[in-house]
């Protein structure tokens, strides 16, 4: 199960349909306001928490067993990311409390287990596995430099077979004119 | 005055009772009980963000979360 219901974000988000926005504005008025979760939370983060959470929307925690570092972002499905030492992302984990719950408590409910029972809680997880298929993020939460470097292969073949269409033709002109 | 919190699906329910209330502590306790029994954890918070998980009732404790089942997503 996907916690599907994805959060309110601050970070633009024009590329989405209008109707899932709808939905999912009308999902969330059926809940209720985030507020109440949202307060909830910050009174159970550390200061340090509280500040990183109020610039970049996610907070990290340290693992009670393994002294692994988490980022927990704002939101409610696969928002736990797992960084290595270099702050890169090596693995998503989702799990939750069961039910339905507004987006403060599960993160809350993350930081808890996270932080004292954190190899419970990894047991009954969910994750995209080490090179899953969902993009990985840079430690300031651009998009891994690998998805790009994808797209910009592709873009180098392009300009690699127009530069040899060009030099091809260039070639065949000075045959012509010369022979 | 200490603090039960529940989270359930309407954001949470307080219940708050005062440790010198002997009977006031004996509820807080059955309901601690009533709910690890339904599967729900409890920690209570610690200064500087930290937490601990509760086995068992802690009558100092200021604010206990409850927190229902986890499941992988």
């Amino acid at each position: 199960m996907m916690f599907g219901f994805s959060t309110q974000s601050r970070r633009p988000s024009g590329s989405q349909p209008r109707r899932a926005l709808g939905f999912r504005e009308e999902y969330r008025g059926h809940l209720g306001s985030e507020e109440p979760g949202q307060n909830l939370l910050l009174q159970w983060l550390s200061p340090d928490q509280v500040e990183q959470y109020d610039l970049c929307l996610y907070f990290d925690v340290v693992g009670s067993a393994t002294g692994t570092r988490y980022r927990i972002r704002r939101g409610t499905a696969l928002n736990i990311e797992q960084l290595a030492a270099d702050g890169c992302v090596t693995r998503r984990w989702c799990f939750a409390p069961e039910g339905t719950f507004r987006t403060g408590d599960i993160m809350l409910a993350q930081k808890i287990a996270l932080e004292t029972f954190e190899l419970d809680a990894l047991a009954i997880a969910n994750h995209d596995g080490p090179r899953g298929g969902f993009p990985h993020r840079q430690p300031d939460g651009l998009p891994r430099r690998e998805g790009q470097a994808g797209r910009r292969h592709i873009d180098e073949s392009c300009w690699l077979v127009l530069a040899f269409a060009c030099f091809g033709t260039v070639v065949w002109l000075f045959y012509n004119i010369v022979f | 005055m200490a603090t039960q919190i529940v989270m359930d699906h309407t954001g949470d329910t307080r219940h708050q009772f005062e440790p010198a209330d002997a009977a006031a502590v004996t509820e807080a306790e059955a309901r601690f009980k009533m709910l690890i029994g339904a599967g729900f954890t409890a920690a209570k918070r610690l200064d500087g963000g930290k937490s601990e998980v509760l086995r068992s009732f802690d009558s100092t404790a200021k604010e206990t979360l409850f927190i229902p089942r986890l499941m992988g997503g």
